[in-house]
């Protein structure tokens, strides 16, 4: 067994045993849906409803439902499909690279920012997906040997990219999250008391008995998962910038794109995995495993992510400037005072000012300013997807062609249906799966738990005490 | 050892006959058809294996079956094939479109039976195969549903031969009781149909002919009457002109002759190496017209500013001849110095200069005539002989017969190609009077306004579907032949006139006759009658060589003239009506290419609206689309503003053409209608009015503008420079292309290089030669069935045009400034130029933009479906059924040139009802009947996909493969565009660019070869000429 300093916060708090801890996140699952529960998830699957049926009106009629134009050919649809991609790479970091580094608080928020992740990259695909202009044709992007020709898709398109990075990014993200849950869900099963919850968590759980074949099985196939799943937490978004790198338009044409997109990936994921785990702690009774230090780690990371963020932001400007090209320089001085400069400097107050307030440990550590700042950052990096998509198209290179973009209520209520549709996953599977994982939670205890860290410090004392009074001697 | 062979077995071995028969068998055991059939098949027990197999193949089977059904398409094959008509193949009819004054000599493209397309004819020395937006569309209104379908009698259908018994026992009826009957048309280019309206008038007697055109000249017609005892209108040869100074007549526009003074214009505008000679071109004018647009210098003066000016430039040349002065008020100290160089220049080109004012006032017209009698520009540049039959309105004969009308004096009008309800001023006393009278016919395509107050509407047919002649200046006849049968139960109004005179003749005969009498004994080449015709009708025109030019001497009053034109300058608010360029006098306002074809300097499409100059925007706190309500007399209305650079301050100008109430779906309601603001002279209409007052009324309006940024930013898309420095530098003002060409096979992929062998296409764009007129842009879609999209849609930034005119400004003589950046209101020139105090004094360029075909096309390599692609030929080219709409390529576009069906616009996807049509102009289009004039060898492409600029290369196609059966090499300019082929200014080249000899791979040797964003290495195949502006010492 692994030993711990004493000098860490212990992350399991309430003196827990490893019943109580099945019992304390097993409860959401087993007992009722509060009548709060069913008014939000009605109304979440209401605006997903809404959502769907708008995908449904655009098909029908066409683009133009949309408020793009000759100029601004994308505007909201790719800017949420970058956000929701964004915001899904919290889960592999936690997951994949978290586990690498041996972070052990990454076992209270792992299972939700996975789930989180999934239902992310579902938001995400829906929109590079729907604005196709014939997305019944959505399968001419597929290499296959085909009756047309056959005509393979261009290996030279940046979206052709995209199709292989968000497929592969998506099945690898499931297997890893469910691989997770088999041992939890197994745990479950035993515990059911219906019927049909027994048969269906007995289906789910593929026949998981824990025996230590299983468990062996289960740990080559996570390790296995997080080795690839974690060279994916960079290509995904590294390739989602090249949507943009790889082009000539002046805002979009920058070598610096792939690591400013994925750490603002990262930047956002950690911020909309605090947005949902701060409201489930509270609801489902979890502060004693989603404790202060989880919260305060992942405010370092918002920190350290912002800033690397922020420096981006300066470093293209310093680039427009220092390059001498008009095109470069008028692209980003129209950034910050063209007609969208709202959106620049609402970017710039939320990306780059407003994390560096994580420097104060007292506002890390407090729950409604994290809650507040996780939104705040949410809106700022939706504002930069929108500042690089839209502003740099609307004014390129001929004057002439110049334009304006302004959503029309379709594309609002699409992305208002992603959001629903994120919710109420995330709700259903709140209820029906345990939220952390209990059975690597487990694992820690006895490293991590209070009262366990408690007696390893008593007995780390009596036997330093021991010392020094022999050295005394 | 590696010849060793196995066997199987012994028979393999020997090869016995048995073991080769069951060896060449492809089953081993025989198939139990014969077994099957023969027994008993279906009453058999089957084993379960029989059974899956079964199973499998009926399911299969009427899978396939089920799902391949195809629907049955009749094609009726000819049973008597005509011998011209080879399906699939277009067959060209030479012929005239000769509307109003609007006048082109044009070949007309046929598909199966179908008209599809309008070229120009370069058999006329007239419009020398130049087109302008107008007859370009004008083959959509062949196929306008609005045209009334057959002959109507008080609104209700009547048939033919009752209408002709009524009207002739009525017109009998008048004869007999010694009543008047009128005539009132446009001007009539026909000689047949002049000749026959005055038979007819001799056969009924007391008959007049009155001709009206809303946008008159009549004052011309009436001064060079005084000046010279000749009642015409002259013809102008713009070519012989080294000066050329303009008082508001939009030559290259709307004014005379377009197409003709374009063409004639050109000659002196092209600069080259061996001829770096321009004509100086100096516009006064008050609105920014399109000629004023090309002007090297234009002056904006106010409507009441013109007639000083005038007096002033008579002053001043007279001056320089030793005659006296005139008297007149006094111009701005600017006004004056352009005069003044204007003069000075005149003066030192005698017998090559030329002065046109486009006012229809007399007094202007008289002192324009005496100033140009000094020049000597008549014999040279003016030709009095060989005058035009174009716009032959006369303003006094239309007032005369509206009191003969409110009189109860006029028993029969008829009606002809003219709508004096909506056109006219007093258009509803028009309509009014027309009540009073007993007989009343109208021969107008389409129940119009005019058409709504006649007993009798007798349709006439479309031009298309007609025979008929024009004689547009003296000798050079023209034919028109029917290319279709009429469409509706329609006939020709000469047809009408003769069966009410008993004639047994039909009119084509007639025309026949006539040009048998006439036309054919001018020539000696054809000695019979026959093959004169045929050749006529094959060719399009018969020109008689020009009469030769006689002296005449100026008798006009030039102080009378002046002392009724001087000191009106007015200080107020001042209103300026004008024809718009594309809609013209509104008669094809219900023509959907031409609603959406964009203003040449205001690039509004679908409205009317008030261009006012930026400092009084300004002044009164009025941004683009605020309302304003503009009053003179007791008419008003409220119109949308434009903020113009380069209008004269404290001016409106609204252009006529919309605001009909009547002209069919597309049209109706579109825009306002502006004629009744025009007055009336003694004898002239006059189309300003410098007693107008103007009151914000602080409503918002959205325009539909397709161009909404003005200033090219200080970037190097527009390079210019002015003759002196060409002369010295031929290379000056093309600052990219050395520096690009340096680079250009610089590359770190190779293998990604283009080979190009054999033909590789290429343009060049001649920005001094291009006008902007729009001709390029309906020729486009027509060729290409580019969807017309509607107001809505266009305010929403979803035009499709395949090519468009980049219209840019910029202060003249103040070349830093113009590169200065801004970030400004929608004009693009923004707030920091309030310091220039000259918002009059702007220059325009005009800059046709559509696909360049990059050679390193940034489109091609997004698509994730390689739906566009590189053609071997060097052309960028969509796969429209291979396109899935992600619209990355248009992102990438740095031209922003490719345009996306953003609705189904054109019902060619296969949804059902889903097709846009909010827009009465898209629903017109896609109409059965409309659809007609879609281009079979152009895709109609769908919903959800990119589309743009071709090269037309279902024409390059065409063009080759012509020339493959011929088994030669493709000649030089046998492939052309349709933006090429209609353009009136010659402007655009197209060819071969490996082919050194031809003129597009010598313009890419030219020194004014530049790029369009070279710096982006590209490698567009569209390579544009440096504007040479002759605009130095204009003052």
């Amino acid at each position: 067994m692994h030993a711990e300093s004493a000098v860490r916060a212990p992350l399991i708090y309430g003196n827990k045993n490893y019943h109580q801890i099945t019992e304390d996140i097993c409860r959401p699952i087993e007992s009722k849906p509060t009548r709060l529960f069913m008014i939000t998830i009605t109304f979440t699957a209401l605006l997903m409803t809404w959502g769907l049926f708008m995908i449904g009106w655009t098909v029908w009629f066409g683009i133009g439902e949309w408020g793009l134009n000759r100029t601004v050919d994308w505007g909201w649809d790719i800017t949420n499909f970058v956000w929701w991609i964004g915001i899904g790479h919290a889960g592999t970091l936690i997951s994949a690279i978290l586990l690498l580094f041996r972070q052990k608080w990454r076992m209270a928020i792992n299972r939700a920012a996975e789930a989180m992740t999934i239902f992310a990259v579902i938001c995400a695909g829906l929109f590079p997906i729907f604005h196709m202009g014939r997305v019944w044709l959505i399968f001419y992007n597929l290499p296959y040997p085909n009756t047309r020709g056959p005509v393979w898709p261009n290996y030279n398109s940046p979206l052709m990219w995209d199709v292989f990075a968000i497929s592969t990014y998506f099945t690898v993200s499931l297997l890893f999250w469910y691989t997770g849950l088999i041992p939890d869900l197994a745990t479950v099963r035993d515990r059911a008391k219906k019927k049909l919850s027994k048969f269906i968590y007995g289906v789910l759980s593929f026949g998981w008995t824990g025996s230590a074949k299983h468990w062996q099985r289960h740990e080559a196939l996570s390790l296995v998962l997080a080795g690839i799943s974690t060279p994916l937490v960079l290509s995904v978004h590294t390739i989602v910038s090249f949507d943009f790198a790889t082009s000539v338009i002046p805002g979009w044409h920058t070598t610096i794109f792939p690591p400013y997109f994925v750490a603002g990936a990262i930047f956002s994921g950690f911020a909309m995995v605090l947005t949902l785990m701060l409201v489930a702690r509270k609801v489902m009774n979890l502060q004693e495993y989603i404790t202060l230090e989880h919260i305060e780690s992942m405010n370092k990371i918002i920190v350290l992510t912002g800033s690397i963020v922020g420096s981006a932001y300066i470093t293209e400007l310093f680039v427009a400037w220092y390059s001498g090209n008009i095109y470069e320089q008028y692209a980003f001085s129209n950034r910050a005072l063209g007609p969208y400069w709202w959106a620049y400097w609402g970017m710039m107050t939320c990306n780059v000012i407003s994390p560096q307030l994580f420097w104060v440990r007292s506002l890390r550590r407090s729950v409604w300013f994290t809650f507040f700042m996780s939104i705040i950052i949410n809106c700022g990096m939706w504002f930069e997807r929108f500042v690089i998509i839209v502003t740099s198209i609307h004014r390129d290179f001929l004057p002439s062609a110049w334009s304006y973009y302004t959503p029309t209520y379709v594309e609002i209520s699409i992305f208002a249906g992603t959001v629903g549709l994120f919710l109420t996953a995330f709700m259903l599977f709140a209820k029906t799966m345990p939220v952390i994982a209990m059975a690597e939670t487990k694992h820690i205890l006895r490293i991590s738990g209070d009262a366990q860290k408690k007696a390893a410090a008593a007995h780390a004392h009596s036997h330093n005490d021991l010392s020094g009074t022999t050295q005394g001697h | 050892m590696e010849n060793k062979s196995y066997w199987k077995g012994l028979a393999e071995l020997e090869e016995t006959p048995e073991f080769i028969h069951e060896r060449d068998k492809e089953f081993a055991e025989e198939l139990p058809i014969e077994e099957i059939f023969n027994s008993n098949f279906v009453q058999k027990p089957r084993a379960r294996r029989d059974f899956l197999k079964m199973l499998g193949f009926s399911v299969t089977a009427a899978t396939v079956a089920a799902s391949c059904k195809i629907p049955v398409r009749q094609a009726i094959p000819y049973i008597i094939k005509p011998e011209e008509i080879v399906p699939g193949l277009a067959n060209y009819y030479a012929s005239t479109y000769a509307d109003g004054s609007d006048y082109c000599s044009i070949l007309v493209k046929t598909r199966d039976g179908r008209p599809i397309k309008i070229e120009g004819n370069s058999h006329s020395t007239i419009t020398k195969g130049g087109t302008s937006a107008r007859a370009q569309a004008s083959i959509l209104s062949l196929y306008d549903k609005a045209r009334t379908s057959a002959p109507e009698k008080e609104g209700k259908i009547i048939e033919w031969s009752a209408a002709d018994s009524d009207i002739k026992n009525q017109l009998a009826a008048i004869k007999t009781k010694g009543g008047n009957i009128r005539i009132l048309s446009s001007t009539v280019l026909s000689p047949s149909t002049k000749n026959l309206i005055a038979e007819f008038g001799t056969y009924y007697g007391n008959t007049r002919h009155i001709v009206f055109e809303p946008m008159s000249n009549s004052g011309i017609i009436s001064a060079n009457e005084k000046s010279f005892g000749k009642k015409l209108i002259p013809g102008y040869n713009f070519d012989r002109a080294k000066v050329i100074v303009s008082f508001a007549a939009d030559f290259l526009g709307t004014w005379i002759s377009p197409i003709e003074f374009t063409k004639q214009y050109v000659t002196n505008r092209k600069v080259s190496k061996a001829k770096a000679e321009m004509s100086r071109h100096y516009q006064f004018e008050s609105n920014v017209s399109l000629t004023g647009s090309n002007a090297d210098k234009r002056i904006a003066i106010k409507p009441s500013e013109e007639g000083d000016a005038i007096i002033a430039l008579y002053n001043m040349i007279a001056g320089f001849a030793g005659k006296t002065a005139v008297t007149g008020g006094k111009v701005s100290d600017k006004a004056a110095k352009s005069l003044n160089k204007a003069a000075a220049e005149m003066w030192a080109n005698k017998g090559a200069s030329l002065v046109v004012c486009g006012s229809n006032n007399t007094n202007s017209q008289i002192l324009i005539n005496a100033i140009n009698d000094i020049l000597g520009s008549y014999g040279n540049t003016i030709d009095l002989d060989n005058y035009s039959n174009v716009a032959q309105g006369n303003d006094k004969d239309f007032s005369d017969l509206l009191t003969e009308m409110e009189a109860g004096s006029v028993d029969a009008l008829i009606i002809y190609n003219t709508n004096p309800v909506y056109s006219f001023s007093k258009g509803k006393k028009f309509g009014e009077a027309l009540k009073k009278i007993g007989l009343t016919i109208s021969f107008n395509d389409r129940n119009d306004e005019t058409t709504s107050f006649v007993k009798y509407h007798l349709p006439d047919n479309h031009f298309l579907e007609s025979w008929n002649d024009a004689e547009v200046k003296l000798g050079k006849y023209s034919l028109s032949q029917p290319c279709i049968n009429p469409i509706f139960n329609t006939r020709q109004a000469a047809d009408s006139l003769l069966k009410w005179m008993d004639s047994a003749d039909d009119y084509s005969n007639l025309i026949k006759k006539n040009w048998e009498k006439y036309v054919f004994p001018t020539q000696t080449q054809e000695l019979s009658f026959q093959s004169f015709w045929d050749n006529c009708v094959r060719v399009g025109v018969y020109e008689k060589a020009a009469t030769a030019t006689t002296t005449f001497a100026f008798a006009g009053d030039v102080n009378a003239a002046a002392s009724g034109l001087g000191g009106k300058k007015s200080d107020g608010m001042e209103l300026l009506i004008f024809e718009s360029v594309g809609l013209g006098n509104g008669k094809y306002a219900n023509n959907p290419w031409l609603l959406e074809n964009p203003d040449p300097i205001t690039k509004v499409v679908w409205d009317t609206v008030a261009m006012i100059s930026v400092p009084y925007g300004k002044e009164n706190n009025l941004v683009e689309g605020d309302m304003i309500e503009v009053s003179a007399g007791d008419f008003k209305l409220e119109l949308p503003v434009v903020l113009q650079p380069g209008m004269a301050n404290n001016t409106i100008a609204v252009a006529v053409g919309l605001g009909r109430e009547k002209c069919g779906r597309a049209g109706n309601g579109v825009g306002k209608n502006v004629y009744p603001f025009v007055t009336m002279n003694v004898d002239t209409m006059n189309y300003s009015n410098s007693s107008v007052s103007v009151k914000p009324t602080g409503n918002k309006y959205e325009l539909a503008i397709t161009q909404t940024h003005g200033t090219i930013e200080g970037r190097n898309i527009l390079q210019e420079t002015t003759l002196s420095e060409y002369k010295k530098n031929p290379k000056s003002g093309n600052h990219s292309s050395e520096e690009f060409e340096k680079i250009d096979g610089v590359t770190l992929y190779p293998q990604t290089i283009h080979k190009y062998e054999g033909l590789r296409w290429g343009m060049n764009i001649d920005l001094n030669s291009c006008i902007g007129c729009g001709a390029c842009q309906v020729a486009c879609s027509a060729e290409n069935n580019v969807p017309v999209v509607g107001k809505d849609e266009v305010r929403r930034v979803h035009e499709m045009h395949w090519i468009r005119i980049d219209r840019y400004y910029s202060f003249a003589g103040d070349k830093e400034r113009v590169t200065k950046e801004s970030h400004s209101n929608a004009i693009g020139l923004g707030n920091q130029y309030d310091d220039v105090k000259d918002w009059e004094d702007i220059e325009v360029v005009h800059q046709p933009m559509l696909c360049q075909h990059c050679e390193n096309a940034p489109c091609e390599n997004v698509c994730p479906v390689a739906a566009t692609n590189h053609s071997s030929e060097g052309l960028n080219q969509m796969t429209y059924n291979r396109c899935i709409g992600t619209r990355y390529c248009a992102n990438n576009c740095p031209y922003k040139v490719r345009r996306f069906n953003w609705f189904d616009y054109t019902t060619a996807d296969s949804f059902p009802w889903n097709t846009y049509n909010k827009s009465e102009g898209v629903a017109m289009m896609i109409d059965d009947l409309t659809r007609m004039v879609l281009n079979p060898d152009v895709t109609v492409r769908s919903r959800g996909v990119i589309e743009k600029c071709s090269f037309c290369v279902q024409k390059l196609q065409d063009a080759k493969l012509t020339a493959k059966k011929q088994d030669r090499p493709l000649g030089d300019g046998e492939a052309k565009t349709a933006c090429q082929s209609a353009c009136p200014a010659d402007a655009i080249v197209f060819g071969d660019v490996n082919n050194k000899e031809t003129a597009v791979a010598k313009t890419r040797e030219d020194e004014r070869n530049y790029h369009v964003l070279a710096e982006l290495h590209v490698k567009p195949s569209i390579g544009y000429m440096v504007k040479v502006r002759n605009n130095e010492n204009m003052a």
